[in-house]
């Protein structure tokens, strides 16, 4: 096959050589060339999109602090962040009791717990929830008497939302006095913290 | 510039075509000095690739039959038959299937033709291939006058073809329907320098060639023949004395001037049609040489293939110039972006530093400040859910009973979330999004006198009926009533006078579990 190559063939593959190899160089070449600069921009892209997302979230930030420092103050105040006010929560039972003179109002309180973060949705992540068990075992005239005490714990310090009451009525007979009804009632106060996973997330 | 080697069977011509123009022609006697002179001119003109015409006496065509078979099998067939009429002039042959019988076997119709004598060409090929010229085929000019019906308007029926290239001799090509069918040169005896005989002598070797074709079956006895004869004006008074139509033939004489002016070429003599014939052969582009082996052409399809490689060299070049500039350009693009991008960055930076950089500290608590209002508002909502919203709902429906006697002893209340993979209920999780639901169990009694459980019965149902209307409550299931009728359950009661006088409030307890919604949920 090869014998029947003329010269003239043969110059014109070795041209044909010749350019591929000097077509490829150069595209390689600018190629590499190309991939370097992309990648430089690229870079510079990326430093400046770090500054420009960190002003957007700054002023974000900022929206965000205009629009809700008010009401996390209130929530600062009210005991809801930071440390639990138990001493408040107990005063006001006493003073509803004292009030209302409902014969007896046992009270506990648990130790304080976190919640299991699984069970809170990922928009708070960024906050450590706790949650202190009351319970409330009251000998009451009437139902309004546990009404009162929960409408008076909704003044005190502190956030809480209830789990389970029994109300039972004891004297089939009601008497104007006395112990007519009693009720069970377990309350949670929930008290929140900042966690610093959550500041990263938030920030 | 294309160049056109025409062997008459004793001289050579060697053409030179520019476009439709014959720019010059130069002819070669097939003598010592002649080869010698033809030598010397390869040698000393330009080296373009050439095409081989031969117009000799000395060729043979003949039609065969052969069973319609495979194309392998068929290409063995006809080398066989080839072989058979030709085999000292095997290299020097052609073959073509032109049709197949219309009955019978219907086999495959094939022409053979071949130069039977291709020493005659020998000389004049060595002196060629001596001189490196690359010829690019061998054509034969009876196929190559092919081309010329459609110009004569003679493609269809039986056309006999006659033309002169050299003074002595006729050539006479029978066609089909467009096809090569035979093909014959007779010698005349005409006056080199008078030519207005030509019909005078053609026409018995016309008449004897008919003779032939009609014995040989390739023409009907009575067939009708379209007769087309090519003449020059000096010749056209005596052809259309001795060519005249009849029943068996019909004669058509075309002037070779109008032929020429019709195809617009330029520089070819009238004399003859062998000008017109050169130029159907060097108009054909990539056309299979019709004798020769490939070997023979090699020079010409390196020199194809040189030149298709200098044309794919420049544009490997072109692309990869094209790519280059391309990639450059972007890349210049980019560079003008990354500055861009940095006075960007900069300006960003300096915004920072005086606006927000004092800041960091605050912002850092922004999102935990928004989820911790967010999140104390969801408690406070789902703490809406609580045994107050519950009683006082309650209290609502049961307003609707307006008979006495319906006593509530005890409620048994739990704060739950539907669960809704499981199915039922669990206990509430304040922080969810999920719908925070009463779940109380309501003990107590229906005061009626005498045990009379029907009055009982009616009266719980009653408001069972009320709370399943009420469109806080979700669901009422009855946990205990005043008399479970049911068959699958045990009852045991008493009666009597001394009971009358007793207490007839425990004879109708009930107890019901109810699942109420949240008031926000309604």
């Amino acid at each position: 096959m090869f014998e029947r190559i003329t010269p003239e063939l043969a110059r014109a593959l070795i041209v044909f050589a010749i350019m591929l190899v000097i077509s490829l160089v150069m595209v390689l070449a600018s190629s590499a060339y190309l991939t370097q600069v992309s990648d430089e921009q690229m870079a510079a892209k990326r430093a400046m999109r770090i500054w420009q997302t960190k002003i957007d979230n700054s002023v974000e930030n900022n929206q965000i602090i205009d629009e809700f420092e008010s009401n996390f103050l209130r929530l600062v105040n009210q005991g809801v962040v930071g440390d639990e006010d138990r001493l408040s929560w107990f005063e006001t039972i006493q003073n509803t009791a004292r009030k209302r003179n409902m014969p007896l109002v046992k009270y506990s309180i648990s130790t304080q717990k976190s919640l299991d973060a699984q069970n809170i949705k990922r928009e708070f992540q960024g906050i450590n929830v706790y949650k202190s068990v009351m319970t409330l075992d009251i000998d009451m005239a009437h139902e309004g008497d546990l009404f009162a005490i929960l409408n008076d714990l909704k003044k005190a310090d502190g956030l809480f939302a209830i789990d389970s009451c029994d109300i039972e009525k004891i004297n089939k007979d009601i008497q104007i006095e006395g112990n007519n009804m009693k009720a069970y009632c377990e309350l949670g106060w929930y008290t929140f913290k900042g966690s610093n996973a959550g500041r990263k997330d938030a920030g | 510039m294309k160049r056109l080697f025409y062997f008459t069977g004793y001289r050579l011509s060697v053409m030179h075509w520019r476009g439709k123009t014959l720019a010059g022609t130069t002819s070669f006697e097939p003598t010592e000095s002649g080869l010698e002179r033809f030598r010397n001119y390869l040698r000393e003109t330009e080296n373009i690739p050439g095409k081989f015409l031969v117009d000799v006496i000395e060729e043979d065509f003949r039609n065969e039959r052969v069973p319609h078979v495979g194309a392998k099998d068929r290409v063995a067939v006809v080398n066989r038959l080839l072989d058979r009429y030709y085999r000292a002039s095997h290299d020097y042959s052609y073959s073509e299937i032109i049709g197949r019988e219309k009955e019978g076997r219907k086999d495959d119709i094939v022409l053979l033709g071949a130069m039977t004598n291709p020493q005659l060409i020998q000389p004049w090929i060595s002196i060629i291939e001596e001189c490196d010229v690359p010829l690019s085929g061998i054509w034969t000019l009876p196929i190559v006058s092919k081309g010329l019906l459609k110009e004569i308007r003679a493609t269809s029926g039986p056309v006999l073809l006659v033309s002169q290239q050299v003074n002595s001799n006729v050539r006479q090509t029978l066609f089909r329907d467009g096809k090569l069918i035979s093909s014959r040169q007779s010698i005349i005896n005409q006056d080199q320098n008078d030519i207005s005989s030509t019909g005078e002598l053609a026409a018995p070797e016309v008449s004897r060639t008919m003779d032939y074709l009609r014995a040989q079956g390739l023409i009907g006895t009575d067939e009708l023949v379209n007769l087309h004869v090519l003449a020059s004006a000096e010749q056209i008074d005596s052809l259309n004395t001795y060519f005249v139509s009849s029943d068996r033939q019909k004669v058509f004489i075309h002037s070779i001037e109008d032929l020429l002016a019709r195809l617009k070429l330029r520089g070819v003599k009238e004399k003859f049609s062998d000008g017109l014939f050169a130029w159907l052969c060097v108009r054909q582009g990539i056309a299979p040489s019709h004798y020769g082996k490939s070997e023979r052409f090699s020079r010409y399809h390196n020199r194809v293939m040189a030149g298709a490689l200098y044309a794919a060299s420049l544009l490997v070049l072109v692309v990869g110039v094209l790519m280059t500039e391309v990639n450059v350009s972007d890349a210049l693009e980019y560079e003008r972006s990354i500055d861009l991008l940095k006075q960007q960055e900069s300006n960003y930076r300096s915004l920072y530093s005086k606006k927000f950089k004092d800041f960091e500290g605050v912002f850092e608590n922004a999102g935990v400040m928004n989820a911790a209002v967010d999140l104390a508002d969801r408690i406070r909502i789902n703490g809406s859910t609580s045994p107050l919203d519950f009683m006082i709902s309650l209290s609502q429906i049961l307003s609707q009973d307006k008979e006495r006697g319906l006593h509530i002893d005890k409620i048994e209340w739990v704060a739950v979330n539907p669960d809704e993979r499981k199915g039922g209920y669990r206990n509430a999780n304040f922080t969810s999004a999920d719908e925070v639901r009463h779940d109380a169990i309501i003990s107590g009694r229906i005061e009626e006198p005498e045990y009379n459980y029907r009055a009982s019965v009616e009266h719980i149902q009653k408001v069972i009926d009320y709370l399943k209307a009420s469109p806080r409550v979700a669901e009422v299931k009855v946990l205990r009533m005043p008399v479970d009728l049911r068959p699958d359950s045990n009852f045991t009661s008493q009666t009597g006078a001394e009971l009358r006088e007793k207490d007839a409030s425990v004879s109708g307890m009930f107890s019901l579990r109810v699942i109420m919604r949240a008031p926000d949920r309604v």
